[in-house]
């Protein structure tokens, strides 16, 4: 069936045979699985196909991202909170950016909060943590729900594709563009400014075929649209868009 | 004939593989499927249970049967589309409200739906959708239902992305002639329904429109009239 989602081995084969290479004479399994994963992170960050979820509870006053202990993150987006560890979702989590920490409360760094104040706003003092306001108070078992596009991988030949399946035969034309790039013996800079070019109107067939998946789609699939303005500017409910 | 040997009649391949291996053959169909499907999003359309059970709150679309999810209807009613944006806008809490018949839907990944409220009691909505092609994988599998012109649009686009590799000039004339008949499929069907309303009108375009396809005319004769 082409909805079943083809493993890592299934892809490699179908670019090993437009390559003409069924054994690996130019080009290694390592670099070919390099490229394949490198093509779905590629959609994944694009399209945003794929998000998973994972709660996190802890006392910590911020959560690095690094050792973050859930599926892999490809970046931060919604965090609910939860009180007390069973409780269910509260509240989403107000983004908010340092800048306007200083202008709702200028000493806000100074902050101690041992009431235990419910955190609302998160915060990212760099791209690796995320950390939350008022602070917690260290003691108090809290628990965050993260929603978020995951990073995609496949690291052995069984695994399969997490993107949708119709996009499998794109891997195609992104393998035969790079392996052909690659400079070496087998190089072809012809060939692949054409596969370059197969595989930007692939990108855009993907992108059409996605907006047509349910036409009023969530404005989060759509990032850097209405969205974010949304969240951190949220209208009045009258007069209605 | 099958679209397989339809293909390999394209290669000069018709007492079977020499150049290209079977494989190579069936992902080069099933990959011009795609692009058709995804093209004529709307030739075929079905409909999937979606069964919804008490509490639910991400729900899995019926991705083996339908590729691209278009609408998700309850009882004869459309569930309303919204976006997690708007549900935030409403009420920060929304997570925490109680159960019901849900009558908002977000669409939250590409396998994912979130219902809104969560759902009450089972349901079984029913989602609809462009439906995927049937998989070729060997000579008796074929595609059947389909205009000849959208056939023949797929066998043209099998064959390009096999001369590809060899014959990239061939590759891109077969190209062509693939868009040629999807143009003509799709002025077919633009031409069924309503459009001939327009051609009943009497003094605006009926004597024109009798000719057939005006624009792709000119294109071919290189006017600009």
């Amino acid at each position: 069936m082409l909805s079943t989602k083809p493993t890592l081995a299934t892809l490699r084969a179908s670019v090993r045979r437009e390559l003409l290479d069924p054994t690996g004479k130019w080009w290694s399994n390592a670099e070919l699985d390099g490229y394949i994963n490198d093509w779905q992170q590629s959609l994944q960050s694009q399209f945003e196909f794929v998000w998973g979820v994972s709660t996190i509870t802890t006392t910590d006053t911020s959560i690095s991202l690094s050792t973050f202990t859930g599926t892999p993150m490809m970046r931060l987006d919604a965090i609910y909170f939860c009180a007390g560890g069973t409780d269910t979702c509260t509240s989403r989590m107000a983004p908010r950016t340092m800048s306007d920490l200083d202008t709702l409360q200028r000493d806000w760094r100074g902050v101690t909060n041992p009431e235990g104040v419910l955190p609302c706003v998160s915060y990212q003092t760099d791209a690796n943590s995320v950390a939350f306001f008022p602070p917690p108070n260290g003691t108090s078992t809290y628990q965050y729900e993260f929603e978020y596009p995951v990073l995609c991988t496949m690291t052995v030949g069984t695994n399969t594709m997490q993107i949708p399946a119709w996009t499998q035969f794109s891997v195609i034309p992104y393998c035969l563009y790079r392996a052909y790039s690659r400079f070496g013996p087998a190089q072809d800079l012809r060939k692949a400014g054409r596969r370059r070019r197969q595989w930007d109107r692939k990108l855009s067939r993907i992108k059409s075929t996605w907006d047509a998946f349910l036409p009023d789609k969530a404005e989060q699939l759509r990032p850097g649209r209405r969205w974010a303005s949304d969240i951190l500017r949220t209208r009045p409910g009258w007069p209605p868009r | 004939m099958s679209l397989l040997t339809d293909v390999q009649m394209q290669l000069d391949e018709s007492q079977g593989p020499v150049f290209w291996v079977i494989e190579q053959l069936y992902d080069a169909i099933n990959e011009a499927q795609f692009e058709l499907y995804t093209t004529l999003k709307d030739w075929q359309r079905v409909s999937a249970v979606l069964a919804v059970g008490t509490g639910q709150d991400l729900i899995s679309l019926p991705n083996t049967s339908i590729m691209i999810p278009q609408f998700v209807v309850y009882n004869g009613i459309k569930i309303f589309p919204t976006t997690t944006a708007l549900l935030q806008d409403w009420q920060n809490n929304w997570k925490n409200e109680g159960l019901a018949r849900p009558n908002w839907m977000v669409l939250w990944d590409a396998d994912h739906l979130r219902l809104f409220p969560r759902s009450d009691a089972s349901y079984n909505f029913n989602v609809w959708g462009t439906p995927w092609p049937t998989q070729i994988q060997d000579g008796t599998h074929d595609i059947t239902g389909i205009d000849p012109l959208v056939k023949k649009a797929l066998v043209l686009r099998a064959a390009a992305l096999l001369l590809e590799e060899t014959q990239p000039a061939l590759a891109d004339a077969k190209v062509v002639e693939a868009y040629e008949f999807e143009h003509r499929f799709a002025r077919q069907q633009r031409n069924s329904q309503g459009s001939n309303i327009t051609r009943l009108r009497p003094g605006v375009a009926w004597d024109v429109a009798q000719q057939g396809d005006i624009i792709v005319g000119r294109q071919f004769l290189g006017s600009t009239n």
